[in-house]
């Protein structure tokens, strides 16, 4: 090999031979590069003094380089910790206590994290309280943790686009900007620290001030209606656990007013009906809530008369009360008649009568309770003054509700007046610098002319986590960190919590405490504040608070009764409206709330409880009004309030009252994200403000004919047979005491007798899991839903997919109406006050399976352990087993959902320990074997049996209701096994003989 | 017309030359205009078939119109629509020639052929409707380094498997062996052929020794004709029983299934005789017109028509009374669920579909009581056309109406079939068509040899 050594050429100048690089070595080249024979291997060996180990060594090194390759391969980090944190174990979730505080409320979750992500919002099974009950809006806050469209980095506008900035700028802009006559705008807030800083960056300038709205009007009413009643800023505590009569006039108190997990906990508490422990739930409401659906009895009012009916039941009840000889309060209501409110909500004379003398029955053992935006009919909170009326007669207060470690006790609300002003202040240019505060008021307060006057101040400061609609009209946006990104704390209920980062910020955003303190320039970081403030409530020390996440910052007591002031009855009307034409009231939607989250496509894809719908609003109208103007499903309608109109679908909606409209608020944003924007129609701009005040029920509407129908993306559209086929079985109280086995009229047993089967029948291991599902407990409020779409990662499929009928849950819950027997169902042709039965089905993992059968290549099987397994790898898609389900829980993949479909940061929210489904495979409910496992491993190790309830699966464990109990039903001491031999326990379809694994227990209703 | 020939009624009566070159003049001659438009057709759908197929497998099935409630949609109605259609061959070649029925001779070749085609198309559509087509071939039992993982004995779709590739390699068999006389006739005859290119003359050579090879060296003397009517009588036997078990185990499909108007013990019988009703009309079908444009009125002559008629008239009363059936013991069996969904049948959102179906199986057949009807070729043509729309129908209403609604109405839901789903019924006529176009410009669509049999017996009787 004798070439010119140094020549360089293209390839030398990439390879250097060893010759090459240094020219020292001129062995190779005397002998020739390549040896000849076996023996001048040996020699050259010999010579160059390799031992065998030495030989070995380079032998596999050539090997081993000669199976590199010669580019770049790129750069991935996959260093382990030099020194391992203490205490963490790769691939074992670490959990952690925080908080997490919006607007409306606050719940103290733990956030399951693995190798440093934040995987899962739980609930905090600790709390004495909560006991773990969460909402599914709450888990489906980690998404918003890494929803891709948040705002990424601060943004000054230039021009009409924004462009990114470094902080140090924004806040050098903000600083000057808040140096002119300046409004800050926000929401209600339950943070101890943020309401203390607010307050100080507000006071510190004369020229400053400060406006706390609430558009949904649950806490807002409820202030301003605590505020006229008894002069306090506090919104009281209340104890659904320990009333016996719960009266809801338009409260829907289990699915989004204030606290509904809270709510949904203590009543299920008292749904025990073998324990004889049963409370009574009535509700007065124009539109179907959550609330409604569960109501022992439910009247069907005409929207916004609610309040008619609570002081019609004032009038009824006040003689022999505290208030009877309080002569404001009689003139009040004096003309609320039984035959007058009747006229003007709909009700027949009798019902009132009746209601009001049942009331009398429950004096000072029961709750009345009003709020939410379809309570507002004054926007002076007139539905809390009237509840506060009815507690103050029946002698409640102080019993069954608290002012005195209240649920809030926050940033005090601003009337609608002095928004009113601030607006029109900021339109004539005397206000130039507006700071919105992670609210949204140009898309809120549209019907207050909030966007018009926005355009004529100078600077707008947006604090908050996407671009939305007030954002988009803002000059300089602050990114707000996510509260698992966030140092932060609140109070509420009594309780200091405080709430902790877990994770670094994803993006350059800071928290909302960080920026406020930054606006004030005096160098204090959020976390040394949060702690300062902790210091008033904790005595524990910081450590054991950030462990525990919380404390107890004073006893929860129901306290003293407290004086009704009767001047705030004052602005109620002479004479209740008459009813006649119709009214629309809007309502907060489960899965959307206020909207804030609208751009989390797991959100928009949670099927309303109630109608089923994904994907948007529409107009809820009665049957009767539908069959009278021919309308269908999806029809057009044109909604007009006092000369704003709007377009959208018609929902045919059981439980509604003729007249009477509803539509959800949170839809029709125009700017959020990707998912979020343009979905739906924004109700808001249908709220009156003819008053002065923004009103969000009782609107009186017109509604006509427009052109066309819209798909309505529901995913249940058939509700009837359900009780003709015994799927949902329910009795009433008084008959379930006479007869335990009383719902159980169309059960059907298998045919066939003895027959054995094709089949040898499976042998278990010492665990057959088996699932027990309480429909008196379960409310249909989807928190389950939700939790089992974030633990097992299953795929939102969007509008056009849900119209098709492939949505992906495992678990969905099945809503029926339903009337006791025929003669019912004759009396109410127009379907005003039907039953509502929730149902939640997921795979019933059969003993006698039918899918298992069919699969040609045996990807679905049974295990050891009672479960019906899936295997995804081996499944080629046939769909055969989808079919052949009595259930239909199986869902396939149509498309693929996942790979190349996710966007940066998206994929950190998926389950490590859960397979990634492809397109093609089928998958279903696994009970959360992955939990299962888990738990088996650790039982295992520690070499001992699992006991009962150390499993939950994620539905289980996310349910306020405590509806679900899961576990082993070869331990005939375990609560599965019990509950699965209560007389009140049935399967579904058990007259098929594929053995369910899942019972359900009868629903039992409380009626009269 | 003589004497014999009223006596029986399919002696042809001509020379055995005569016979030859009416039978090859298709394949001897240049393609009409008639077949090319055809034939362009056939293949353009064939290339529609394979495109949406294409597009499904980069897509996914989404494209089509499932969904949850429904999981089986035009795929497996077309599956079932064309394994029916693939009885009539095997039953007319093997099941009438146990039954020494004479007239199936001038119709076999033909009908056996619409088989093999039929079933090939059949065949395809279980294949690429799975989830995940690369991996379709597990569901052959091969040994495996995987465990080795097993097919499931206890799914249909895998019975379906065995039958279907049984029962096509038995029809093929069956098929070609048929042909080895007829083959050894066309390699005698090209001798006659004489190129007038080089190239011409190069494919005339593979011609040839291509027909050497697949008339397996038939000589035509007594021992040979001896071994062969053997060899055909044991097919015979072997295949009359796959005839009944293929439709008998798609029909388990569903029978085993536990979904109400799919779960019945009667499905086996009313699939065999639905598959040997739609087998024949399309036999109706396909013979009527090659008869008249390959002018083969001498050898496929009315009274086969009629005959086709008269099995048509059959099948379709048991047809009818598997139906009638159904609904008796859906009434009678107590059973709310059965109930409902044979009432969703009659007056549900598919009622279309059952009425469509009703008319063309229940009504139509019953024109061929009248025998004026039955030898007017327009009316024939018509109701062979107006049962298989109606077989097709039928296999929608059992797989589409019986998932949309099944156990719990909260899973309720509509099938609309997407433009894809219609391309794919429509292109597998395409397949179908494609194969049987080439067919008869290839092979003799009579089979030769047996009609010259038939000829020579009838010749020896008129001798005595």
């Amino acid at each position: 090999m004798s070439q010119a050594k140094n020549a360089k050429t293209k390839f030398t100048q990439i390879f250097r031979s060893v010759e090459v690089e240094s020219e020292t070595d001129k062995r190779w080249e005397e002998a020739g590069e390549f040896p000849a024979s076996v023996r001048e291997i040996m020699q050259r060996g010999a010579d160059a003094g390799l031992t065998r180990k030495n030989f070995m060594a380079l032998m596999g090194a050539s090997l081993s380089m000669a199976g590199l390759n010669c580019f770049k391969s790129p750069i991935e980090k996959i260093v382990p910790y030099v020194n391992r944190p203490v205490g963490h174990v790769p691939g074992i979730a670490k959990y952690y206590a925080t908080v997490k505080a919006n607007a409306v409320s606050v719940a103290p979750v733990l956030v399951k994290t693995r190798e440093g992500k934040p995987l899962k919002i739980e609930g905090h099974d600790d709390h004495p309280l909560y006991r773990g009950a969460i909402t599914g809006d709450t888990v489906a806050t980690i998404w918003d943790l890494y929803d891709p469209d948040r705002v990424r980095a601060p943004q000054k506008k230039s021009g009409t686009a924004f462009a990114e900035i470094k902080w140090e700028e924004a806040v050098k802009t903000a600083v000057s900007a808040l140096e002119k006559s300046t409004v800050y705008i926000g929401k209600t807030n339950f943070s101890p620290s943020e309401n203390a800083t607010i307050d100080r960056l507000v006071k510190a300038s004369a020229n400053r001030s400060r406006v706390v709205y609430d558009p949904t009007s649950s806490i807002g009413e409820a202030l301003k209606g605590e505020k006229a009643s008894y002069g306090t800023n506090v919104v009281p505590t209340y104890r659904f656990d320990t009333a016996d009569l719960i009266l809801s006039l338009e409260a829907d108190l289990l699915g989004t007013w204030l606290q509904p997990e809270l709510y949904t906990k203590q009543f299920s508490s008292k749904r025990d009906p073998l324990a004889g422990n049963m409370n009574r739930l009535i509700v007065a409401e124009a539109n179907m809530s959550v609330t409604g659906s569960n109501a022992d009895d439910r009247y069907a009012l005409v929207s916004g008369s609610h309040i008619s009916l609570a002081l019609g039941l004032a009038n009824l009840l006040l003689p022999g009360s505290a208030l009877a000889g309080n002569a404001q309060v009689r003139k009040a209501v004096e003309n609320y008649t039984a035959s007058a409110v009747s006229a003007s909500t709909g009700l027949t004379e009798k019902q009132i009568v009746s209601l009001a003398e049942e009331l009398k029955k429950y004096k000072g053992r029961s709750l009345v309770v009003s709020g939410g935006a379809s309570a507002a009919v004054d926007g002076n909170g007139i539905s809390q003054v009237v509840a506060n009326l009815l507690n103050t007669i029946l002698g409640n207060d102080g019993k069954t509700l608290s002012s005195a470690t209240p649920f809030y006790s926050g940033a005090n609300i601003t009337s609608d007046t002095e928004i009113k002003k601030v607006i029109s202040d900021i339109a004539a240019g005397k206000i130039e610098t507006v700071v919105i505060d992670r609210a949204n008021p140009v898309y809120e307060l549209e019907a207050l002319g909030f966007q018009e006057a926005l355009s004529k101040a100078k600077n707008v400061i947006f604090l908050g986590t996407h671009i939305n609609d007030s954002a988009a009209l803002s000059s300089l946006i602050l990114p707000v960190s996510h509260y698992l990104e966030s140092w932060s704390d609140a109070e509420s209920n009594g309780y200091y919590y405080v709430g902790q980062p877990a994770i670094r910020t994803l993006f350059s955003t800071k928290s909302s405490l960080d920026i406020l303190l930054s606006l004030l320039g005096d160098g204090q970081s959020a976390n040394a504040l949060v702690q300062s403030t902790s210091q008033r409530f904790n005595k524990a020390g910081w450590n054991a608070l950030l462990a525990r996440g919380f404390t107890e910052s004073s006893k929860l007591n129901t306290g003293a009764g407290r004086t009704f002031n009767a001047a705030a009855l004052s602005s109620v009307a002479a004479n209740p409206p008459k009813a006649g034409g119709y009214k629309l009231s809007l309502y907060s939607s489960v899965a959307l709330g206020d909207g804030s989250g609208a751009n989390i496509s797991f959100r928009q894809e949670l099927p309303d409880p109630i109608s089923k719908m994904t994907w948007g609003n529409y107009l809820a109208v009665s049957v009767a009004d539908a069959r009278a103007n021919g309308w269908k499903m999806g029809k057009n309608v044109k909604i007009t309030a006092e000369g704003k109109s709007i377009e959208a679908p018609v929902f045919v909606q059981p439980g509604l009252r003729k007249g009477s409209v509803a539509m959800a608020i949170g839809y029709g944003q125009k700017n959020l994200g990707q998912v979020g924007a343009n979905i739906g129609v924004n109700a808001y701009s249908l709220a009156s403000a003819k008053s002065g005040n923004m009103i969000t029920a009782g609107i009186p509407v017109t509604v006509e004919d427009a052109s066309g129908s819209s798909e309505m993306a529901t995913t249940q559209k058939h509700y009837e047979l359900a009780r003709e086929r015994g799927l949902v079985r329910s009795t009433t109280l008084q008959e379930f005491q006479k007869n335990p086995r009383a719902g159980h009229e169309h059960e059907e047993v298998p045919h066939g007798g003895k027959a054995k089967g094709l089949y040898t029948a499976h042998k278990y291991t010492p665990y057959q899991w088996n699932m027990n599902i309480d429909l008196s407990k379960c409310t249909g409020c989807s928190a389950c839903v939700v939790s089992c779409y974030s633990e097992n990662n299953i795929p939102v499929v969007g509008k056009d997919q849900v119209l098709v009928g492939r949505e992906m849950s495992w678990m969905r819950i099945d809503r029926y109406y339903s009337y006791q027997n025929e003669d019912q169902a004759k009396a109410d042709p127009d379907m005003v006050d039907p039953g509502v039965y929730f149902q939640p089905v997921m795979c019933q993992h059969c003993e006698n399976a039918p899918c298992e059968n069919v699969c040609p290549v045996g990807a679905t099987g049974h295990s050891d352990d009672g479960l019906n397994y899936m295997s995804y790898n081996r499944c080629i898609g046939t769909r055969y087993c989808a079919n052949d389900c009595p259930f239909k829980v199986r869902r396939f993949n149509y498309f693929e959902f996942w790979e190349g479909k996710l966007r940066d940061p998206e994929q950190f929210a998926l389950n490590p320990d859960v397979t990634v489904r492809s397109r093609g495979v089928i998958e279903k409910c696994s009970f959360c074997q992955q939990r299962i496992a888990e738990k088996r491993q650790s039982a295992k190790i520690a070499g001992r049996q699992l006991s009962d309830g150390e499993i939950k699966t994620a539905c289980q464990q996310a349910c306020p209701a405590d509806a679900i109990v899961f576990g082993n039903i070869q331990d005939k001491e375990a609560k599965v096994t019990k509950l699965k031999e209560d007389s009140r326990a049935y399967q579904l379809l058990a007259e098929t003989n594929v053995k369910p694994a899942v019972s359900y227990m009868v629903k039992i209703r409380n009626q009269g | 017309m003589s004497l014999e020939s009223v006596k029986n009624p399919f002696h042809i009566g001509k020379t055995f030359k005569q016979i030859d070159d009416d039978i090859m003049r298709p394949m001897e001659t240049f393609p009409s205009k008639t077949w090319w438009i055809a034939f362009l057709i056939a293949a353009s759908l064939l290339a529609m078939f394979a495109g949406i197929l294409i597009y499904s497998f980069v897509k996914g099935l989404g494209i089509f119109g499932l969904n949850n409630p429904v999981g089986w949609g035009l795929y497996i109605v077309n599956f079932v629509f064309w394994v029916g259609i693939g009885h009539a061959g095997t039953l007319i070649s093997a099941i009438l020639f146990l039954f020494r029925q004479r007239w199936r001779t001038s119709i076999n070749r033909a009908a056996e052929a619409m088989t093999i085609f039929a079933v090939m198309v059949a065949a395809i559509f279980p294949l690429i409707h799975v989830g995940r087509p690369w991996f379709v071939f597990w569901v052959f039992p091969y040994p495996n380094e995987r465990g080795p993982l097993w097919v499931n004995w206890r799914s249909p779709l895998l019975w379906d498997v065995f039958a279907i590739s049984t029962y096509f390699i038995i029809s093929l068999q069956f098929w070609y062996m048929g042909l080895v006389p007829d083959f050894a006739n066309m390699r005698d005859r090209q001798e006659r052929f004489k190129a007038r290119s080089k190239i011409g003359e190069l494919l005339l050579t593979v011609k040839k020794i291509t027909l050497r090879v697949i008339s397996l060296g038939w000589v035509g003397s007594a021992k040979t004709w001896h071994h062969y009517e053997k060899m055909v009588l044991i097919l015979s036997a072997l295949a009359t029983p796959l005839v009944l078990s293929v439709h008998t185990i798609v029909s388990f499909d569903f029978a085993t299934s536990i979904i109400p108007g799919w779960h019945a013990t009667i499905f086996p019988p009313y699939f065999v005789a639905g598959a040997i009703y739609s087998g024949f009309a399309m036999v109706l079908t396909l013979m009527i017109i090659m008869r008249r444009t390959f002018k083969l009125e001498d050898y496929i002559t009315m009274k086969h028509l009629e005959n086709i008629g008269l099995v048509i008239l059959v099948t379709g009363m048991m047809v009818s009374y598997a139906y009638t059936v159904e609904f008796v013991i859906a009434a009678y069996s107590a059973n709310k669920v059965e109930q409902y969904v044979f009432m969703n049948r009659l007056a549900g959102p598919y009622a279309w579909a059952f009425w469509t179906m009703f008319a063309c199986n229940v009504v139509s057949p019953h024109f061929m009581w009248f025998k004026k009807l039955r030898n007017n070729l327009t009316v024939l043509f018509i109701i062979s056309i107006v049962v298989n729309i109606g077989m097709w129908f039928e296999r929608f209403v059992i797989v589409v109406t019986s998932l949309h609604r099944d156990y719990l109405p909260s899973s309720w839901d509509m099938y609309v079939p997407t433009i894809y789903d219609w391309g794919m019924m429509l292109g597998s006529f395409g397949v179908f068509f494609t194969f049987f176009l080439l067919f008869v410009r290839t092979l003799p669509v009579i089979a030769i040899a047996e009609v010259k049999a038939d000829e020579a017996n009838d010749s020896l009787h008129a001798a005595h």
